[in-house]
């Protein structure tokens, strides 16, 4: 087993009291968070920082750390022999263990009281984020995750149920790290976020889109294929369409995972041709000067009042 | 146990009880018991030997544990921060809504985020 200095790690004296110790590790877990910072070293400086006072705010622990005296980090050791009888294993191997997992067990121990026989431990959670195509959160999608546990690099096929949406957690119950002694295998936990799609924008699972008209198309209405996840559709513009009116297609949006679908919604927005030939800019004429229209009329009369 | 029982959703579909809730969260029941008291937890059911939690709390409950251990908070700070991750998701979950059903047009410039669907003119 390798030696860890836990005092060092928090750059504490040996003889620091509680507080300072609390206070130490406090002020580097702020500047080592993996919510503040995101570089590979800052987290393997969290995670020993966490280690060395994981170990050295238990009084028990700390007493069971000093008791090792003061070795070079990462120097070879091997633990006093009645420790074998403190961690509930006689004569068990401490080969493969961490020093860490070591005091960990051992607080188990005193927390649990008198055992005897090793103590379960669960297998490791994993916590990761999957990105997935709409087409994959509406179908259901095998995705491969990477790991770096215990034994080294471990590459994992996961199932992604049809229905997930954005934001959507997942757990795969035992598909973690091995349980030790008896102890029940880790979780995965899943944090779904979906890849922006050029047409949709999802909603839970309803899905918007826009839809660009002609004037000419808004007006009298229009039978205009759109897109939907499962090819297009011909969706009825009614007459009289308005920018900024949603035109709800029903059920076509995403698979809810529970046999439902979500709605798809197309957003209407009236575009223009950019130039006007002069057979369109004299019809544009005729029509103004036909049409008593005026779009201005309700906000003229608020005005007014 | 089938593909998909070991998928377990975690949103207001499905359930956990507060042993299951314990062993995910790493809190202990009586600890779990007490952020019920501080109205930080509400449990969806309350039987005479159990309760029952909508499974949505999961992931921020685990959270907030995390953030317990990485700052050495007491549990009372896990309950506050509870209704806090609670509260940003529901506001993110919000703000997703909302750009969603704002025209691409409106959205803010160099957005990451979906080409509109044209139709070609006439």
């Amino acid at each position: 087993m390798k030696y860890k200095d836990y005092y060092a790690a928090l750059g504490v004296p040996r003889d620091a009291d509680a507080e300072a110790i609390k206070k130490a590790y406090r002020k580097l877990a702020r500047q080592y968070h993996p919510d503040v910072s995101k570089t590979a070293d800052t987290e393997a400086k969290f995670k020993e920082i966490g280690e060395a006072y994981a170990t050295l705010k238990d009084p028990e622990k700390r007493a069971a750390y000093d008791e090792l005296g003061r070795r070079p980090q990462g120097q070879e050791f091997r633990p006093p022999p009645d420790w074998a009888h403190e961690f509930g294993a006689d004569g068990q191997s401490f080969e493969n263990v961490d020093l860490s997992d070591l005091f960990d067990m051992l607080g188990r121990r005193h927390r649990g009281g008198a055992q005897h026989g090793p103590v379960p431990m669960h297998g490791r959670d994993y916590e990761t984020a999957v990105r997935v195509s709409l087409e994959d959160a509406q179908r259901g999608a095998k995705v491969n995750l990477n790991f770096q546990d215990e034994g080294g690099e471990r590459t994992l096929e996961v199932t992604i149920p049809p229905g997930v949406t954005e934001g959507q957690r997942l757990r795969l119950r035992g598909k973690g790290g091995k349980g030790r002694n008896g102890g029940a295998d880790g979780d995965i936990y899943l944090h779904i976020t979906l890849a922006p799609h050029p047409v949709f924008r999802p909603d839970n699972h309803d899905l918007h889109f826009d839809l660009a008209l002609a004037p000419w198309e808004a007006a009298l209405g229009a039978e205009i294929e759109v897109p939907t996840l499962d090819g297009p559709v011909l969706l009825t513009v009614p007459p009289s369409t308005r920018s900024g009116r949603k035109l709800r297609l029903r059920g076509r949006g995403l698979a809810n995972g529970k046999g439902g679908h979500g709605d798809l919604y197309a957003i209407v927005h009236i575009d223009m041709p950019a130039t006007l030939t002069e057979r369109e800019r004299e019809l544009f004429k005729e029509l103004a000067a036909a049409s008593h229209f005026n779009p201005r009329a309700v906000a003229a009369k608020e005005k007014a009042s | 146990m089938t593909a998909a029982a070991q998928v377990a959703w975690l949103d207001a579909r499905e359930t956990v009880t507060v042993t299951e809730l314990s062993r995910v969260s790493g809190l202990t029941q009586s600890e779990l018991e007490e952020l019920v008291e501080y109205g930080a937890l509400a449990p969806v059911q309350r039987t005479q030997t159990t309760l029952v939690f909508s499974a949505a709390c999961v992931a921020p409950l685990r959270h907030a544990v995390r953030l317990r251990t990485d700052y050495d908070l007491d549990l009372f700070m896990v309950g506050m921060l509870l209704d806090y991750l609670q509260r940003i998701e529901d506001l993110e979950k919000q703000v997703r809504s909302l750009k969603a059903q704002l025209p691409k047009h409106a959205h803010p410039p160099h957005h990451e985020g979906p080409e509109p669907w044209h139709e070609p003119h006439g």
